[in-house]
This record gives structure tokens, C-alpha cells and sequence, in this order.
């Protein structure tokens, strides 16, 4: 059962542990153009909640957005439009020294392990370097225990522990009968490293590595961590394989202690074997190190291996969202059942109904009004008056309402421009060959023909506006007219975008039994 | 090597091309890479055959050199590739006579006889062979294009920017069949038709940065197909495609392949377009083929060490929510001829033996109908020992052979 | 396991001690060689005025304390004077060539030789000394790789390797290490001082031996010179001469009876200094510029883009004359006779040149991944463009950047020739060129083509470093790189 809810998102199911909350984000792109600026919607409203310690994967084709969503959340874009909250802060407006501070907490492994390390640096280098620049660890003391109350701390290298700035406490002083001193794990001192005395109220803490030695610690335990031997610090990445380097990234970006990593593709430009050390290597680290994960990837089946939700956006929009699991067994969505039904099954004996989308995703700086898969979509609603119309035939009206519509905005030349505005050439001359290459095989009925005829009489005459507003007021519906709402489509709270969830159309799962499969 | 057993004995002539212990080495300042170590394998024709390997097996290599592409400092250093198209074999006699070996008028073949007639009937040549491993570069140019085409990776790259489409699909047509002018246009619009762009007429005249992703790539597969060739190799044309552009175009390689008989080498990492699109496979590891099968029993029956654990590293045959199996350590760059088994460090099944025996290609067990592993655990219906000792022996006589 | 075990490598001290033999033997050998040019270093030192700085602070302070601290300066100062009266053994007086001939033999010069091969053995020592300094400091780099460095590989490794094995490269090096040296060393390397011989000739003497009078009488440099004239066929001292008054001349002399090797000597100063100075100014502010405009793009790009077109459009020479006659009569005219001047404006030309070169590479350096990781995790822009995208550049500006000097030389060069630039009487090459021009055809032809070769073959000097270093620094030339990727069959 479908429900009309405006952008209902997984927000009611627990809301205190939301560790970030999305709201109607959008991230364009200049145009760049002087006269016409028609900016690249990349990210075009998108809304969901990641809680806490849960892998949330993002999916789609190149061209939907999703890299830039996860720039954007990690403020390597700016947002046009929306809100992002991270654990209660708003991070689209944060600068300066804030948002240097804020970025400890989000960090990004990148896709090409080529590229994302400078050759320059080693690797010890490379991993050192977010630490430098935070002056990691900062050494602070806080102070607990009877009569702590009002104790200033003093020392060379450490600091007094303030909340707001340092998260959680490097030292901890406890003035419980004796003076204990307890150290965090990530900072690699021992107890007898650091030397505290009370002198009435003040507390002296004396610590002996400096910081240097303590981040070339961490470093190593890092390269550790992630597989790799410490003692290669001074090698460069060069020297290191693929899926190696990928660790070092990984490495990189674990180094300030995040809560929330965004991984973009991370084993996209891998080999199947290396994929799958690296993809045990990231849940490793999430349940060690209590790691919060955006996924973006467009392989679904490292997604369903590893997420918990997942995401499926297509031209800047999110389509589905839901559990992994529903998204994938109980599909909903038009866009992921066609996305799923591409993946091809390393199984030869598999017999596949497959859904072949025909032509290619429309351009980001040019999106369809109304539901952005409507020029794809398999499942499109049709005018009630065609809706026994032959599948190839529906098809070959959709690919001849295309033509026209990328005719009118490719790119023209100058020249091409000048010519078409003065009437010198007439760029529908071949209307007639395009019909025929599009209609000559197949069988159209009466109904659909005269329409067709009358559009092309139109073109003829030089109103090739006209005939396409004609053609979409005949075989045109909701699915152009309205961007579609998201519905809830189980009980587990996944939401699909898509007008057939409303109640007086078929459902896409159904339809796609009935109308699609059937050929 | 020879691997000349029962199942590539069948009839060599069926195969369109065939690869005879190919070896291919890149001699480079610090090292010599071993690139293609002794591959064998054959194609008929309207077939698919996949070859299958991760980065470092050297199966991009191998297209390369089937297509006469490795320039220094690779080199091609032994082995045959025998292509059968009977009507560049028949081109070729007239027109290379002088490295022309006709064995029907008592020939025989010399060291630098590239074109090899067996059998004729009448004037016309029924049964021939031309040895591209051994011909000159004009010779390859020949080939290349009007009979054996390929279709690389990355369409941003395989196209030229600075040319339209048009122009560059009307260059393959010039070369190999002398079309001109408007005869070329039309012609290239058919082709842009035939590989499902639509609006044929105006993109025919675009640039390939007007073009998206799977569109560029389906221009490649036009320009491929341009002068009819009987043979289209693949090197991993799908790899850089969106999955939905990826099913167009296997759907689009599989119309192709109906329509015009044409037979396909795929090359990929990709199991699941494997299992999709090839009717035999080919596992590559590190130079040397490890396993042979169709595709049903490939994945319904890996035998090889190695093929078993790339099944399994694959997340969809995995139950969700288990760890991945993986294959210890990397891929091995080959420098030095094989007296061991390559997998051995990485195999899970290893014993002594697989340090000291080479495997070969050998039937898995008495009933497998082409189906071979190059594994000593194999025949698996022989005690260890004998299948060791089998492996041994082939080995040895293969050396015999090179040495004479 | 212990601390320092845990987090700390060995630093460099005891590292060394662990080792100690190689590098105490490169130090033994290196402070040797120190020692021999000691005083020279000392009273470099010494010619630093340092009581400009000094005496008004001790104006300041109270006498109490003043003055026994003037008393330690003082002593300070008697020490380096000392020490700066050490010998060294670039010293022209230690083997010195002028000398007079007697019926018995050469007197004054070293060992008595011919004045020619004292002069000759002079500059040997000399350029054989920097030889060995450079060489040694080489051999440093190598012992320190070898023995103490802890990364066994860095990228510098390979782009020395590179070019060791780069013929042309080596040329380039050799010539331009002529160069720098003769430019360095000038006072030592040329048979007289340009004190002595071109700005102040009658303020110095040399002693000849008169046949006539059988005695050794003493003569003013410029009344020498005057009898010492190149005119063409009449009267010529020509390549190896020696004049009327015993003095050698290597390359001979000027119209002017000056000596022609000094002239070029200390020219090669004039034009090392223009050059350097050029290539300093064009390229920090070129590389800044491209780095900028690479990193945040959009504006700022656009408006560099204007600002170096609009001076690329404007003709250079004809603004190089007009600027160099404009500003003749000031104060930076003044200064080392208008180098400084042309040293600034090739400055202030060449930099549109070369950050058009670099800004290429500095656009698609600031494409890579690391950049936005480094952004990712909040770095500075100005850390961020001088860690992650400068190294990549400063290769590319190297290469242009030689190849400018060149060109820089013979602007110079031409200026000089056309007579505005460099002033008389500082020496420069182009101003001998034009001097000795009519005689081309004559017996004095070495005035003009002496120095015209040699401008040519410094420019083809530092264009051949800049190929050198060109394919040192790019990982994809015939080296090593290019076969690794072929061998992969393009990356499958």
C-alpha cells in the first residue's frame, strides 16, 4: 500500500542517533556560458539521515550526482541549496577556523589510488600530513577527581581540556587519593612518559616524546593497521601495488580519528581479488574503530555485500531508499529494477529477463521536467488511450520525440546558428528519412499515425516547437508533467520516487510482470 | 610448449585463428617481463571466446599481439598465430607470392613464409593459413582492419577529437575498401544505424566530445566493423561503461555477432559479462593459460586453484553479510621461463611438487569434453603421482621439441 | 620496547656513529679542501661592512657596557683579519704570471716559466680545484644515499640517474660550469686584474726589462696599453701574444691595447649577474602567478591571462631601448653599470613567457586527487601550492628557465653591441663585439669572433642543461619509465 507522504525520509524510525541529516540539498555548477547560464544541476534536492555506525550506500551511473554529493559533504563543494547537519552542527554555512575544526570529524578516501597520493611525498609523509596540519595530538589534560574543581594545568607541551575543542581528553588526571594518569589509546605514550605533580592548584604535567615522535607513532601504527609493514614510511607510492595504495588512503584518512568517512568507489579501479581484501579491511576498521560510512560506488553488488541502506540516484535525484535488502529483493523503483536487471550474473545458466534502457541519460544542465527518468523509463505511464500499444511501438514514439528534442538543443555553431535563423537551411529537411528510420519496420496503428502525420506536418512548415508541444500533449503524462513525490513502500521505511505508487496506477512491479516482461 | 592433445586435435582447421604457443617478452633495461608465456588457444568462427584475467596476466598483451601491435621494446619471440579467413589468405598468395609456402605444389614451409596454402580445389584455395606472428608490418596493415579488427577500453581515447566521427569511420572505409566521397557518408551512416545511433545522419557529422560514454563506444564498435572482418577482439570494452550502457552493448555485440557471423575475443576482469557474453573462456594468470572451458562449466565447475578463488571473491556469489574470500599476495610478474607453477606461493592446494613440475593444460578427467586446468592435481580421476609424472613428461618432450 | 625504539627514528648523529668511516672520510677531505680556500672565505667575511650595523648600537648603549664590548669586537675583527691573512690557493700571487724577461731567463713568474704557462698552469689549478669541490660535494650526496639515508629510492635518485646518462645534458653542464667558474673566479683566471688593466690603467705600474738600457724600469699599465693597440694589419697582438712589455695575452687585446681575456672574464660576471637576477625575478613571480591562477581558476586566471597578453603585445625590443634610455641618468642606471637595470626589466618582461609555460603543467597538477585530499583535510593554500603542485612545476620552469638565460645573454649581449646597456668602461662581450667589428677580415679578427663564439657557445650551454634537466625530470622519457608502461601492454 502506497502512501502519499512529501518527502518522507527514514527520520522517524531513530531519531537520536542521526549522525547526519540531509535536507533538500542542491549542488549546481556554473554554466559558464556569458550569455545563457544554464547551470549543471549535478545534485538537484536530495534528502536522507545516515544514524550512527550504520554504511549507507550510494548508487547510480556517472552523471547522477553521487560524487558530488559526497564532495559536498565534505565541503569540497559549496551547496547551493539546503541544509546539511552533521550531529546537530550546520556544516553548509561553517569557515575559517570552525570549519578547519569541524573537518576532523569527516574525511574522504578517494577513487583512483593513482592520483589521490602525491608522488612526491612518502608514504609516511602522506599519511602524516593531516596531522600536521590539525597539530595533532594536542595534548590536553583534563583534570577529574575530588577537589578538581578550579586546578589549572600547567606544562610546556600540554594544554587544558576544552570540549568544544578537543572532543575528548588526551590526559587524564585523576586526584582520587593517588595521582593516576590515564592516556589514550591512540596517542602512543606510556605511563612513563608523562610526569605529573600537584602543586596546590595547579597540576604540572610534563610529557617527554614530542609531538613529532608521537605522530610518526601513529603513522606507523596506521600502516598497521591497514596491512601494511611501518617500516615502509620512507617508501613512495610508486613502489606500492593498487590495492596497497588504496590502504595508504584509507590509512590517510583514518589518521585525524573521524566518526563519518565517505568512501568514493573505493574499489572501483581494483581487481576483483584486491576488491574484496580491501572491502574486508573497511568493515574491519568500522567495527573497530565504531566507523559511520557513505558508500558511493555504482558496482550494486559490492553495495548489497556491504550496506545497510542503500541509496539509488539518478541525475542528481534519489530514486529508492531504503535497506539494502528490500532495495534489492523487493525492488520498487522503476530506475533500480532497470539498474538491477543490467548487472550481468556470473552465471551462464541464469536465464535473465532483462530490461535494456534504451539511449543515454539526459544532460545534468538540461534536465526533463517532471520525473528526471521519464525519457527512459520503461515504465512510463501512458495516455489511457495507448496503453495496449505495442511495447516497440510506444518505444519507437519515445526515440522520435527524442530526436527532436536533442535536435532542437545540441550545440549549434555560429555559423549553424546564422544559417537556421535566416532560413538558409532547414535543419528538419530530412524529417522524412528520420521517420522512416525510426517507423519503417513496424506495424503503427491508425490512431498513433495521425498524430505522428500531423507533428510531421508541422515540422515541415518550420514549427518544430508546435509539434513537439503536440506530440507531448498526445502521448504525454503525469510522468513529464510533475517531478513524482517519494512514497513509502514498506514497513522498514524505504521511500520510492516514482507516480505509479500513487493509488489509481499500476504499480511498477507489477507492471513490470504485466506490460514489460511479457514480450 | 605443444598442447597439442585430444581436444585442440579435433580439426585445427575449424578455427578461424588459432594460437600456437605464443610468446611475447618485453626486454627493458632492469628486467625482462615475460608478457605472454607459451599461450595456445583457438577461435572458430561466429564464436565468442572470453579471456579472463586480472592486471598483470598479460591478456591485453595477447590481443596485441594477435593484432600486431607490440612495438619495442616488446617483441614477438616465438609461437604462431595462424588466421584462416580464406579470402586474405586467397588476397595474400597473389600478392606476397615470394613468402608464400604452397604445400599443394610441394612446398615447404620456410622460416620466412608468412602465407601457407594446404589445400585448393581447382585454382581456389580452400584450406590456408597466414602466419601473423611472422609477417612483415605492411603485411599486418593488411589484416588489421579488414579482417581482424579491435575495439579498446577507454572510447575517450580510442577516437580521435579532432575528427568527426564521420571522418574517422570514413578513413577505415578508404583504406580497406577505397570508398569515396558520398558512397563513404552513406556508408558510415549505415554503420552508425547498424550500431543503434540514432539520428545516424546528424551524428555522423559530430564530434566525439558531442558524443556520451556508451555512444562513443558503439562509434568504436561502427569504425571496427567498417570493412567486414571476420574476427572483432575486445579488450575490455565494457569496462569503463555504466552497467546499463555496459547491457547495451553486449546486446549490441550479440546482435552483431547474429548478424554478420562475426567471431569475438573477449578480454575482461569482469566475470559476470563473461558468463553473459562468451561461449568459452580462458583463464589467464601471470602469461599462461590455467584453465579452459566453455562457460557453463567454468562456472559451474572451476577447477583451477585460481578460478575457484576469483569465483569467490566475487560479493554477489557471496552470501551477504560473510567475508569475502580472497587469494593471498599479488600477481607475480614473469621473468624468467616457467619451471614451477606461477601459483603456487598463492595457491591454497599446493604441495611440494608444484614447486619443481610446470603444469600444462591437461583434460581435468577421462570424461571432460574441453574442459583443461593447468593444475597437477589434474586428471583428477589419476593417483597424484601419475598426474604429476604426466605433466612431467609433457613438459620434456616439449623442450625436446624446442631444442630440435 | 623502549621509547625510542617505539616512535622516533635514528636521527642523522646516530646514524653516523653507527657508521662512521665513509663519512669521516668525505669530511676529512672536504675541510682540506675548505682549508685551501680558507682565507678567501675569511676575508669575503671580513669585506662585510659590519660597523654600519654595529657602531650606531654601540652609540646607543651606555659606555659602561659599550666599551668593553667594542673591545671584544675589535678582538673578534683582529682574529678574522688574521685569519683571512691565511694563503689560499687561488691566490693570483701565489703562481703569478707577470714577469719581465731577462737575457737569463723570466723573472717574477712562477718558477721562472714563460709567463704563458704560468698563466696556463694558474687556471688549471683553479678550474681544477672547483672540479674537485663539486665533485666531492657529489660524492657527499652519494655516501649520505648509500650509508645514511633512511629511504632507500627518492625521486630525486632517478632524475640524477637520468641525467648522468644524458650526453647532451653533460655537455650543457660542462659548458655552463665553464662559464659560472671563469664568471666566479675572474680576478684569478684572467693574466691581470681588471683593476689594473681596464678601469684604472694609469694608477697601476708593471715592471718590463728594457733591452736598450739593459734595466728593469717601470711603466703605467695605460701608457702600456696604448702601445699595445690590436688595429688590424698595421699593428696586432693577436690569440697567445705577448706585447712589448713581456705581459701575456691569451686571447689578445682590444683596440684599446686592453687585454682582451680580462675584457671577457669580467663581462662573463656582467652577464652571470644579469641572467641570474633575470631568471630569479621572471620566475618566482611566474611560478606564484601560476600557481594562483591554477589553484583558484575562474578571475584570477582571466585576469593574468590580460595582464601578460597586454605585455607580450607590446614590442620588447623597442620597450627595452626606450626603458634602458629612459631611466640612464638614475640611480639604478648607476649600479653596476646599468645591469641591475637590464636585469630588472628582462625580469619584468620574463615572467609572461614562462608562466604561460608553466601554467599548463600547474592546471593539470591541481586536477590530481592529492589536492582535494589535502583540501579534505583543511590545509592552507599556500602549504597546499607549495607541497603538492610546486614540485611538479619547478621542473618545468627549470627547463624554460635556462633556456631564458640564454636568451637573456644575448639581449644583453645586443644591447651592448648597439651601444645603450652596459656602460663603458664595465667590460661586456656584445660591447667587444662591436669594437672589433671592422676588423673582422683583418689580423685582428679575434676581437669581435672571440666573443661571438663565446656567446654562442654559452647559450647552446645552458639550452643543452635545459634538455639534460628537461629529460631528467620526466618520468616518461627514454629511461626507465616508458618501458614499464609499454610492458603492460597500456594497462591491462
Amino acid at each position: 500500500m502506497s502512501t502519499s507522504d512529501s518527502r518522507t525520509t527514514t527520520e522517524s524510525v531513530t531519531g537520536s542517533d542521526t549522525l547526519v541529516r540531509v535536507r533538500d540539498l542542491k549542488t549546481y555548477y556554473p554554466g559558464g556560458g556569458i550569455i545563457e547560464d544554464k547551470p549543471v544541476k549535478a545534485v538537484d534536492g536530495v534528502s536522507f539521515d545516515i544514524q550512527r555506525g550504520e554504511t549507507l550506500g550510494l548508487v547510480g551511473e556517472s552523471g547522477c550526482g553521487k560524487t558530488t554529493l559526497g564532495r559536498t559533504l565534505v565541503r569540497l563543494e559549496s551547496a547551493t541549496a539546503g541544509e546539511i547537519k552533521y550531529d546537530g552542527t550546520e556544516v553548509t554555512s561553517l569557515s575559517g577556523t570552525d570549519l578547519k575544526r569541524w573537518r576532523r570529524n569527516v574525511q574522504m578516501v578517494f577513487q583512483d589510488p593513482d592520483s589521490s597520493l602525491n608522488e612526491r611525498m612518502t608514504i609516511g609523509e602522506i599519511v602524516q600530513e593531516p596531522l600536521n596540519v590539525h597539530d595533532w595530538p594536542y595534548l590536553s589534560v583534563a583534570v577529574t577527581g575530588g577537589g578538581s574543581d578550579g586546578v589549572s594545568v600547567a606544562g610546556s607541551k600540554v594544554e587544558a581540556f576544552d570540549r568544544e575543542r578537543h572532543g575528548r581528553p588526551d590526559i587524564t588526571v585523576s586526584l582520587d587519593g593517588s595521582t593516576s594518569v590515564e592516556i589514550r589509546d591512540a596517542i602512543h605514550m606510556s605511563q612513563a612518559d608523562v610526569s605529573v605533580s600537584v602543586n596546590g592548584d595547579e597540576v604540572e604535567v610534563g610529557v617527554k616524546p614530542s609531538k613529532k615522535q608521537l605522530r610518526r607513532a601513529r603513522v606507523r601504527e596506521l600502516l598497521d593497521t591497514v596491512g601494511l609493514q611501518p617500516e615502509h614510511y620512507y617508501r613512495y607510492p610508486h613502489q606500492f601495488s593498487g590495492g596497497q595504495k588504496q590502504r595508504i588512503g584509507i590509512a590517510r584518512a583514518l589518521a585525524l580519528e573521524p566518526d563519518f568517512v565517505i568512501l568514493d568507489e573505493p574499489v572501483s579501479a581494483l581487481d576483483a581479488s584486491v576488491q574484496a581484501k580491501i572491502l574486508n579491511l573497511l568493515e574491519d576498521l568500522q567495527d573497530e574503530f565504531d566507523l559511520t560510512y557513505l558508500f558511493i560506488a555504482h558496482d550494486l553488488a559490492v553495495v548489497e555485500h556491504i550496506c545497510d541502506r542503500v541509496a539509488v540516484m539518478y541525475l542528481g535525484n534519489v530514486m529508492e531508499l531504503g535497506d539494502a535488502e528490500g532495495v534489492f529483493d523487493d525492488t520498487a523503483n522503476p530506475y533500480t529494477h532497470s539498474l538491477l536487471s543490467a548487472i550481468p550474473e556470473p552465471d551462464p545458466t541464469a536465464e535473465k529477463q532483462r530490461i535494456t534502457l534504451r539511449g543515454t541519460p539526459p544532460s545534468p544542465r538540461d534536465p526533463p521536467s517532471g520525473c528526471p527518468f521519464s525519457t527512459r523509463c520503461p515504465m512510463k505511464i501512458r495516455p489511457e488511450a495507448y496503453d495496449d500499444l505495442d511495447n516497440d511501438v510506444w518505444e519507437a514514439i519515445q526515440i522520435f520525440r527524442d530526436v527532436l528534442r536533442e535536435r532542437e538543443n545540441r550545440e549549434k555553431s555560429v555559423t549553424q546558428q546564422f544559417l537556421e535563423f535566416t532560413g538558409i537551411r532547414d535543419p528538419y529537411a530530412d524529417i522524412d528519412e528520420i521517420v522512416d528510420e525510426v517507423f519503417g519496420h513496424l506495424d503503427v496503428p491508425d490512431n498513433a499515425t495521425r498524430h505522428i502525420e500531423t507533428a510531421v506536418e508541422m515540422v515541415r512548415e518550420g514549427d518544430s516547437d508546435e509539434a513537439r508541444t503536440y506530440l507531448h500533449e498526445e502521448f504525454g503524462s503525469v510522468c513529464e508533467q510533475e517531478p513524482p513525490d517519494a512514497y513509502e513502500v514498506s514497513e522498514t521505511g524505504r521511500v520510492s520516487t516514482c507516480h505509479r505508487h500513487q493509488a489509481e496506477y499500476e504499480s511498477p512491479a507489477d507492471y513490470l510482470q504485466t506490460h514489460v516482461l511479457d514480450d | 610448449m605443444s598442447t597439442m592433445h585430444t581436444t585442440e586435435e579435433r580439426a585445427e582447421e575449424e578455427f578461424l585463428l588459432s594460437v600456437e604457443d605464443l610468446n611475447t617478452s618485453f626486454f627493458t633495461d632492469k628486467e625482462t617481463i615475460r608478457a605472454v608465456d607459451g599461450v595456445s588457444f583457438g577461435i572458430q568462427r561466429g564464436e565468442t571466446v572470453g579471456v579472463v584475467g586480472e592486471s598483470g596476466s598479460g591478456k591485453s598483451v595477447t590481443a596485441r599481439s594477435i593484432m600486431g601491435l607490440i612495438e619495442s621494446p616488446g617483441k614477438i619471440t616465438g609461437g604462431h598465430i595462424k588466421y584462416r579467413g580464406l579470402d586474405a589468405v586467397q588476397t595474400f598468395a597473389n600478392r606476397y607470392s615470394r613468402s608464400t609456402a604452397d604445400l599443394t605444389k610441394g612446398d615447404e614451409v620456410g622460416e620466412n613464409d608468412y602465407v601457407v596454402v594446404e589445400e585448393r580445389d581447382g585454382d581456389t584455395i580452400t584450406e590456408g593459413y597466414i602466419d601473423i606472428a611472422n609477417a612483415p608490418e605492411n603485411a599486418r596493415n593488411r589484416i588489421r582492419g579488414s579482417s581482424i579488427s579491435m575495439v579498446f577500453q577507454d572510447p575517450l581515447t580510442s577516437l580521435n577529437p579532432v575528427y568527426t566521427v564521420g571522418n574517422q569511420i570514413k578513413e577505415a572505409l578508404r583504406l580497406h575498401q577505397g570508398l569515396r566521397g558520398r558512397e563513404a557518408t552513406a556508408e558510415a551512416i549505415s554503420l552508425l544505424e547498424a550500431v543503434g545511433i540514432p539520428d545516424a545522419p546528424r551524428r555522423v557529422k559530430e564530434y566525439p566530445h558531442q558524443f556520451s560514454g556508451g555512444m562513443r563506444q558503439r562509434a568504436v564498435i561502427a569504425t571496427a566493423l567498417a570493412c567486414d572482418p571476420e574476427l572483432l577482439i575486445c579488450d575490455e570494452p565494457t569496462t569503463a561503461l555504466d552497467v546499463t550502457i555496459q547491457a547495451q552493448i553486449l546486446e549490441l555485440l550479440k546482435e552483431l555477432q547474429d548478424e554478420r557471423d562475426l567471431a569475438i575475443m573477449f578480454i575482461t576482469h569482469d566475470m559476470g559479462v563473461v558468463a553473459e557474453i562468451c561461449d568459452r573462456v580462458n583463464v589467464m594468470y601471470a602469461g599462461e593459460f590455467v584453465e579452459r572451458a566453455s562457460a557453463k562449466e567454468l562456472f559451474g565447475n572451476p577447477k583451477h586453484p585460481y578460478t575457484q578463488g576469483l569465483l569467490s571473491s566475487i560479493p554477489s556469489r557471496n552470501t551477504e553479510g560473510e567475508r569475502l574470500a580472497t587469494i593471498e599476495g599479488d600477481v607475480p610478474t614473469p621473468n624468467e621461463p616457467a619451471t614451477y607453477c606461477r601459483f603456487a606461493p598463492r595457491c591454497p592446494k599446493a604441495f611440494e611438487d608444484c614447486e619443481h613440475v610446470h603444469p600444462v593444460l591437461t583434460d581435468v578427467n577421462e570424461d571432460a569434453q574441453d574442459h583443461e586446468a593447468a593444475c597437477l592435481l589434474y586428471p583428477e580421476d589419476v593417483p597424484q603421482t601419475e598426474a604429476v609424472d604426466r605433466h612431467e613428461t609433457r613438459n620434456s618432450a616439449a623442450e625436446t621439441e624446442v631444442s630440435e | 620496547m623502549s621509547i625510542e625504539s617505539q616512535y622516533s627514528d635514528l636521527p642523522l648523529v646516530e646514524r653516523v656513529k653507527n657508521n662512521p668511516r665513509p663519512a669521516a672520510v668525505w669530511t676529512g677531505v672536504f675541510l682540506a679542501l675548505i682549508a685551501l680556500e680558507f682565507g678567501a672565505v675569511m676575508s669575503t667575511m671580513m669585506a662585510i661592512p659590519f660597523h654600519v650595523a654595529l657602531d650606531p648600537l654601540l652609540g646607543a648603549l651606555p659606555n659602561a657596557i659599550s666599551a668593553p664590548l667594542n673591545g671584544f669586537f675589535q678582538f673578534v675583527a683582529g682574529i678574522g683579519r688574521a685569519l683571512a691573512e691565511l694563503p689560499t690557493l687561488l691566490d693570483r700571487t701565489l703562481i703569478p704570471n707577470q714577469g719581465y724577461s731577462t737575457p737569463s731567463g723570466w723573472e717574477g713568474t712562477f718558477l721562472g716559466l714563460a709567463p704563458a704557462y704560468a698563466w696556463a698552469i694558474r687556471v688549471f689549478v683553479v678550474y681544477a680545484y672547483a672540479f674537485v669541490v663539486f665533485y666531492w660535494l657529489y660524492r657527499g650526496y652519494l655516501v649520505f644515499r648509500e650509508n645514511y639515508r633512511y629511504a632507500d629510492w627518492t625521486p630525486t635518485d632517478d632524475m640524477i640517474d637520468r641525467f648522468r646518462g644524458h650526453t647532451w645534458g653533460r655537455f650543457g653542464l660542462v659548458v655552463v660550469f665553464l662559464f659560472v667558474m671563469l664568471a666566479l673566479f675572474a680576478p684569478t683566471v684572467s693574466p691581470t686584474t681588471a683593476g689594473a688593466n681596464i678601469d684604472n690603467p694609469y694608477g697601476h705600474t708593471v715592471q718590463y726589462y728594457d733591452a736598450d738600457s739593459g734595466t728593469v724600469q717601470n711603466v703605467t699599465v695605460g701608457a702600456a696599453n696604448l702601445q699595445s693597440k690590436s688595429v688590424g694589419d698595421r699593428q696586432n697582438f693577436g690569440i697567445g701574444s705577448y706585447d712589448k712589455y713581456n705581459r701575456f695575452h691569451p686571447f689578445g687585446t682590444l683596440t684599446s691595447g686592453k687585454d682582451l681575456f680580462t675584457f671577457m672574464a669580467y663581462g662573463a660576471r656582467v652577464s652571470l649577474f644579469i641572467g641570474v637576477l633575470a631568471i630569479l625575478i621572471s620566475g618566482s613571480v611566474a611560478l606564484t602567478l601560476a600557481m594562483t591562477s591554477a589553484y583558484y581558476k575562474g578571475i584570477l586566471d582571466l585576469a593574468t591571462v590580460l595582464v601578460s597578453d597586454s605585455f607580450q603585445a607590446m614590442p620588447q625590443l623597442l620597450v627595452l631601448i626606450m626603458l634602458a634610455v629612459t631611466l640612464d641618468g638614475t640611480w639604478v642606471a648607476q649600479i653596476y653599470s646599468g645591469a641591475l637595470l637590464l636585469a630588472l626589466i628582462f625580469g619584468a618582461w620574463g615572467w609572461t613567457g614562462l608562466w604561460r609555460a608553466i601554467r599548463g603543467p600547474a592546471l593539470q597538477t591541481v586536477e590530481n586527487e592529492w589536492v582535494d585530499a589535502a583540501e579534505s583535510f583543511g590545509e592552507r593554500a599556500d602549504v597546499l601550492m607549495r607541497k603538492h603542485v610546486a614540485p611538479y612545476v619547478i621542473g618545468y620552469l627549470l627547463v624554460y628557465g635556462s633556456m631564458n638565460i640564454g636568451g637573456y645573454m644575448l639581449a644583453t649581449a645586443g644591447l651592448s653591441y648597439i651601444g645603450i646597456g652596459i656602460s663603458a668602461p664595465t667590460p661586456e662581450w656584445g660591447r667587444a663585439v662591436n669594437l672589433g667589428q671592422q676588423f673582422i677580415i683583418s689580423d685582428s679578427w679575434h676581437i669581435s669572433i672571440l666573443p661571438g663564439l663565446a656567446i654562442t657557445l654559452v647559450v647552446i650551454g645552458f639550452n643543452a642543461f635545459g634538455d639534460g634537466i628537461r629529460d631528467a625530470i620526466d618520468p616518461q622519457s627514454e629511461g626507465a619509465g616508458a618501458e614499464e608502461v609499454g610492458a603492460t601492454g597500456g594497462g591491462a
